[in-house]
């Protein structure tokens, strides 16, 4: 309660702050609205977390607040615009984390049926979401809807595994089978999407795009990737000081990437995979990484949702709850082709319906690429975020321990039988 | 404008960055007096010449120029505190008096507005050698209070007792991060600080009063009610980067004035002196450089003029320095 408390009093503070006078210079609105964004963003966040929610949840509710869009209106336009730097190099940093969570022994234990699993999931909650985005756009007389339909489609099949990861410790079940098949479906669905992405991206992104070139542009990225990654070892293992430091260097260099037609994201994605799986320092890389992400996600989170029109998210909400019941539904029957495990067709669609934050770092890029459909598709996405962070988690935590009770059970008959 | 920012906060990260790793074993002046960063602002304030970008620039300066404050604030810890003696009040006072006698020099040659941060300037000697040379004795409290004293002279002159009173309020926010210490974690707190220093220095920046003061009075807030290690880890973990950001604006402000700079800063090194010597009589503090702060200061005027004086006066002053009290673990 207390973090609610200072939530409201800093808001509060921030109004009577804009009230008594104005700031002399941009400059100096820049270093306010950054400084109010990380207090209440932190405290916000914190209070989210005592809910058992995402301390996400808590940023990005702090920034649509404090969003000039917001009915509240208490901060500029211009001096959020000038921190889009440091979203876009959190991106980067988000993206390396992702593809770090992709751990192969953990693939290889789950073998064939999880991709078999993740494959029915991803693809029949794919078709469900992209019927009826593709119904809704062109109900609305979209410019594209065929190709917002796919984009939209596709981003709605990511699941986060940084979440999912957080429920299972948070829900205090030790063995759960049932966590670790979502997750994997989860890490699984990441590599699906992103590299559908990437290529879609290419293929969809101009003029001079072909098939060849989207698969060439790939092929670099993945490259680099690798390159990065064994540099990021190299300097671990010969220099290995001011790690943080080095991070934002290296997250720096590879948001530029996209000035040489080399994708940051799947770089990123690449390299964190790379360090985690062929190399010595997967795990104090992944340390440091999570010692700084709280302040990342922060920034992140909070200014990406201050840059949001929250009218507009209103105007959606209805074609959001319709996108999360299809989600819901289409990955309940994705679970019912792709697994014969009753437990898990019980109570697996919970775990997998909460939007990822990386579906937003995707989606600002689908923003800036397709100006003429990004924005929709961004409103709809961080719609479809808010909706699910503030329910899916707390429901996935139940079944989880529902499950893992019932799991008890059924081993428990069969190991009595005669 | 987000490309600006974006290309200096890279330029400071790989700055600081080099000089961790490839001078880490350097010795002497060379080992952490920060030139190479420095040039680097001189290069890069040709490459993108021009007053905008240095406006463009004010909130890496002003969160420098918090950092500087508050880096100086977080030494007083309790500890610290105790050791002060009647003495060390007279010490530090007669010390801060450097201020008016600079003031009094400065004011035939100079407008008042540039005496009078040029005073300030030149009286304040790095609060880190100090804290590093001897934690806790006489001599070094005595200075850290001469300090803090010019510190309040300046934002008097510069901004009126409102000024300072204002400071002090907006240093209370110190007392809103102690009793999360406990609950949270040691990042989480970082960011705290990060955004409540934010706080100050724009709040500061509106209502007319000095950053580094408000800083001052936040980080003293933090040490004197928080655990004192804590502290101390603070001011090691901050100390680097924020001197680096400074010398880096220093450099980006760099401007060659009249020959009346160089006989001013022969002039001001012997005044220095011969304080220091009549004051403490210990050798190793007779020549202390101008430290964060005091190029904070200089910042804080935003004067390319007095940047540039001050910086070059630095590092003639660490040479200077680093000739008598050769091989202690020192830097800023």
């Amino acid at each position: 309660m207390v973090y609610l408390i200072l939530s409201a009093f800093f808001t509060f503070l921030l109004f009577l702050v804009r009230r008594i006078a104005a700031p002399p210079s941009v400059m100096v609105d820049i270093v306010l609205s950054l400084a109010f964004i990380v207090i209440i963003g932190f405290f916000l966040g914190k209070f989210f977390e005592l809910l058992q929610f995402p301390a996400i949840s808590g940023y990005l509710i702090a920034g649509l607040i404090l969003s000039p869009y917001s009915f509240v209106g208490l901060m500029n336009l211009e001096p959020l615009e000038s921190l889009t730097f440091i979203t876009e190099i959190a991106l980067v940093f988000i993206a390396i984390q992702s593809g770090m969570e992709m751990k192969m022994s953990f693939l290889k234990k789950h073998g064939r049926d999880i991709i078999k699993l993740t494959l029915s999931v991803a693809c029949i909650t794919f078709i469900g979401v992209f019927t009826a985005s593709l119904l809704f756009f062109q109900r609305i007389s979209l410019e594209t809807p065929l190709k917002a339909a796919i984009l939209l489609g596709i981003l709605l099949i990511l699941k986060s595994p940084l979440s999912t990861i957080a429920v299972i410790k948070e829900s205090g079940v030790k063995t759960t089978e049932m966590g670790d098949t979502i997750l994997a479906i989860a890490i699984l669905k990441d590599i699906i999407v992103i590299l559908l992405f990437a290529m879609l991206i290419s293929l969809f992104g101009g003029e001079g795009s072909s098939v060849v070139l989207s698969i060439v542009e790939l092929i670099g990225s993945l490259a680099v990737g690798v390159v990065v990654g064994g540099l990021v070892a190299l300097y671990m293992r010969h220099v290995n000081v001011e790690l943080s430091v080095f991070i934002f260097i290296l997250a720096f260099l590879v948001s530029q990437f996209r000035f040489i037609h080399i994708d940051p994201l799947l770089v990123s994605i690449i390299t964190g995979f790379f360090i985690q799986n062929f190399t010595f320092a997967g795990e104090e890389f992944q340390k440091v990484l999570d010692k700084i992400s709280p302040a990342i996600y922060l920034l992140f989170f909070a200014l990406v949702h201050a840059l949001t029109d929250v009218h507009a998210i209103i105007k959606v909400i209805p074609i959001v709850l319709i996108l999360i019941g299809v989600k819901w539904l289409f990955t309940e029957l994705g679970l019912i082709v792709g697994t014969k495990d009753t437990i898990i067709k019980k109570y697996g669609s919970v775990g997998l319906i909460n939007q990822s934050g990386l579906s937003l770092v995707l989606v600002l890029i689908i923003e800036s690429t397709f100006p003429q459909i990004g924005g929709i598709i961004k409103v709809i996405t961080i719609g479809v975020i808010i909706i699910t962070d503030l329910f899916a988690p707390a429901m996935f935590k139940h079944a989880l321990v529902k499950a893992a009770k019932e799991r008890g059970r059924s081993r428990g008959k069969t190991s009595s039988a005669p | 404008m987000k490309e600006y920012f974006a290309v200096i906060l890279f330029v400071i990260a790989v700055s600081f960055f080099s000089a961790r790793v490839v001078f880490e074993k350097k010795r002497g002046f060379f080992r952490f007096a920060g030139l190479e960063i420095f040039i680097l602002g001189v290069i890069l304030s040709f490459v993108f010449s021009g007053r905008d970008f240095l406006t463009t620039l004010s909130p890496l300066f002003i969160l420098a120029l918090a950092f500087a404050g508050f880096g100086f604030g977080i030494q007083f810890e309790k500890g610290i505190l105790k050791e002060i003696r009647a003495k060390s009040f007279l010490y530090g006072f007669l010390a801060s008096l450097n201020f008016f006698i600079l003031f009094f020099v400065l004011h035939f040659f100079y407008p008042v507005d540039i005496a009078i941060p040029l005073s300030a300037i030149f009286s304040i000697p790095s609060s880190s050698i100090l804290f590093s040379i001897k934690k806790g004795k006489r001599p070094v409290i005595a200075g850290e209070l001469s300090i803090v004293l010019v510190l309040i002279y300046y934002t008097v002159v510069m901004y009126g007792f409102k000024g300072v009173l204002l400071s002090v309020v907006l240093g209370l926010a110190g007392f809103l991060i102690i009793p999360f210490e406990r609950i949270l974690e040691k990042m989480e707190i970082y960011i705290l600080f990060f955004g409540f220093l934010l706080l100050i220095a724009s709040l500061s920046q509106m209502f007319n009063t000095s950053i580094i003061l408000s800083a001052f009075f936040m980080g003293f807030v933090v040490a004197f009610f928080s655990k004192p290690r804590y502290s101390s880890a603070m001011v090691g973990r901050i100390e680097q980067p924020l001197f680096l950001s400074l010398l880096f604006s220093s450099g980006l402000f760099f401007q060659l004035g009249s020959i009346v700079i160089f006989a001013f800063l022969i002039v001001h090194i012997f005044i220095r002196f011969l304080f220091t010597f009549f004051l403490f009589k210990r050798k190793n503090i007779f020549f202390i450089p101008i430290g964060a702060l005091g190029i904070a200061l200089s910042i804080e005027t935003q004067a390319p003029y007095i940047i540039t004086f001050t910086a070059i006066s630095y590092f003639i002053l660490l040479v200077v320095f680093e000739l008598i009290f050769r091989g202690g673990k020192w830097y800023t």
